[in-house]
């Protein structure tokens, strides 16, 4: 007896009825929100809270000097909303310790991954220009197929600075309309809405850092809600992305050589948020998404929301504790720098597992299906596997790099990406079906890190080994 | 509530943040509730949208007999935890808002 009613009190489904009628915990007003854990506070003392919480946030990392250029991300939904409200209320004048830095705000429009009618879309692009116009700040619109593009991405500029204008790219049609084409192929060469997702996200960020770093941000700032990083960090582990999930849901990120990530909105849940775009009547602009409306198994990530969301929602402690338990994890620092850095994501790859391990057992395993042959005992290495294929696809020998020739592009076999993409990216490309189609700045990516591996073997004999001069 | 006099409570059920999309679109509802003699509760009220207004793919909206986790509701701007969440009795004139704060919608 005794039993069942203690299992029946691990549901904390009475927890609700404790909040009935709460006045604010600060001032006693009747509240109308109950955030973090269990808090119950009046609208007034919710958004100073909020206010001062995102502020906080800045202020204890450090991580943005005065004066810094930092792109923000805005994708018209809630959390970008406030995330552009929040950073425009911080400079105002007269507020009690001014943010200091230069905000620009940068949209990418990723309309060429959905079917929408003309109207729909029309409707929703003036929108997010309305929002782009009344920031004040320097304001972009780019197209996620802009990431195929040869050369400098081009974007649109909507408002402000006008000194970067002449850099805008080509900008005719024609070329346009192919990088549409291209760009959809490749999501069609994609098989699952998993990878769909990922590939889409990978690219707009690779995008983005190319974008800032030609418009000479040193950081972009991204509207990730605590709810949200939490559904990435538990995504990515399932999705074999590990290594790195401290990285992708730190305040600071890193990776990459010129342009850093600031993710502020993660102390935030995805509710708080909600909370208070609603309370300062924002009006975020819906933009559907590749997973829209798609069921809860659809992809890794949307089940995972959906685990998250369920947990969170009778324990509110679900996601700080998730996030926290994230921050806990390291990558092996010792090899990082030594590591080649993955082309699509720019993690270390871990190529120097050893060959027990089991990323490697996995890659022979793949090698085995793909060719359809046992290989006999003298070969059974993994890495003679790939060495195999490696040198199928090497170039003329010139290791200077002078060797331009497409017929490398046309033979990228999924051991040269071995070489220069992490695991949970190898994975990725397992759903795409053709690599040429990848974008020819990751493909160029590819032959850089092949050629630099290639002449780096040759003279290898005439290096000096760091580790044991240092 | 249950005593008054009115045949049936007028509210005003808003649906937002991509939720809209499983009702033709359609953000703002003005809803007509007949009376009968138990009063309308949330939990009443979802099982009516899912009858009468929910448009496709009730299962992204409602799951067993609460709202979908993720999908947050406001009553006149108050979070709904503060109201006794689904055995909140409906008054007249009241203001029911589903935001939707999944990734996509």
């Amino acid at each position: 007896m005794c039993q069942i009613t203690s299992q029946n009190d691990v549901i904390p489904k009475e927890d609700c009825r404790l909040s009935i009628g709460k006045s604010c915990m600060k001032c006693q007003e009747p509240a109308t929100v109950v955030a973090r854990l269990h808090d119950p506070f009046c609208s007034n003392c919710f958004q100073a809270y909020f206010t001062h919480r995102f502020r906080a946030t800045f202020g204890k990392s450090k991580a943005v000097r005065n004066g810094e250029k930092v792109l923000i991300a805005f994708s018209g939904g809630h959390s970008s909303c406030v995330m552009l409200h929040l950073v425009k209320e911080g400079l105002a004048e007269g507020v009690h310790k001014k943010l200091r830095y230069q905000p620009g705000v940068i949209y990418v429009d990723e309309n060429v991954c959905l079917e929408q009618d003309e109207e729909e879309r029309n409707a929703q692009m003036r929108k997010i220009e309305t929002w782009l116009k009344e920031s004040t700040f320097p304001a972009y619109v780019i197209c996620i197929e802009e990431v195929m593009s040869k050369c400098n991405p081009g974007y649109r500029l909507i408002s402000g600075d006008q000194s970067h204008d002449a850099e805008d790219g080509h900008g005719n049609l024609p070329t346009e309309n192919a990088m549409k084409e291209e760009f959809k192929q490749l999501l069609e060469n994609t098989s699952s809405l998993t990878t769909k997702e990922d590939l889409i996200q990978k690219l707009r960020l690779k995008l983005l850092k190319q974008i800032a770093k030609q418009l000479g941000y040193t950081k972009i700032m991204f509207g990730d809600s605590g709810t949200r990083l939490a559904t990435v960090l538990l995504g990515n582990l399932a999705k074999g992305h590990g290594e790195t999930v401290h990285q992708d849901m730190s305040f600071l990120d890193t990776r990459g050589e010129e342009v850093a990530i600031i993710r502020p909105m993660r102390e935030f849940t995805s509710k708080e948020i909600a909370l208070f775009s609603h309370q300062c009547c924002l009006q975020p602009v819906f933009i559907p998404r590749i997973s829209t409306k798609a069921s809860r198994l659809a992809s890794i990530d949307t089940l995972t929301e959906d685990f998250v969301n369920g947990l969170q929602s009778n324990f509110p402690a679900t996601v700080t504790t998730v996030l926290k338990t994230g921050a806990k994890l390291t990558s092996d620092e010792e090899t990082v720098g030594k590591r080649h850095t993955c082309v699509l994501c720019q993690s270390p790859v871990d190529s120097s597992s050893s060959a027990s391990s089991a990323s490697a057992a996995t890659q022979y395993s793949m090698s085995l299906r793909k060719s359809g042959t046992v290989y006999s005992s003298s070969s059974s290495e993994p890495e003679a596997a790939c060495e195999v294929a490696r040198d199928d696809a090497s170039c003329c020998g010139e290791g200077d790099g002078s060797c331009q020739s497409a017929k490398k592009n046309e033979e990228l076999t999924s051991a040269d990406l071995s070489v220069v993409m992490c695991y949970g990216c190898r994975v990725m490309m397992r759903d795409v079906k053709s690599l040429d189609r990848l974008p020819n700045s990751v493909l160029a990516d590819v032959q850089r890190q092949k050629r630099r591996d290639e002449m780096r073997l040759e003279i290898e004999d005439f290096l000096l080994d760091g580790s044991e001069e240092g | 509530m249950a005593e008054s006099s009115q045949q049936h409570i007028d509210i005003h059920v808003e649906f937002s943040g991509g939720a809209e999309l499983l009702f033709d679109k359609v953000k703002e509802h003005e809803v007509k509730l007949s009376h009968d003699n138990n009063p309308w509760t949330i939990r009443k009220l979802l099982v009516w949208i899912k009858e009468n207004l929910l448009k496709e793919r009730p299962e992204l909206f409602v799951q067993e007999d609460t709202v979908r986790p993720g999908i947050l509701i406001l009553v006149n701007d108050a979070d709904w935890e503060l109201v006794g969440e689904l055995e909140y009795e409906i008054q007249n004139k009241d203001r029911i808002i589903f935001i939707s704060t999944l990734h996509g919608g």
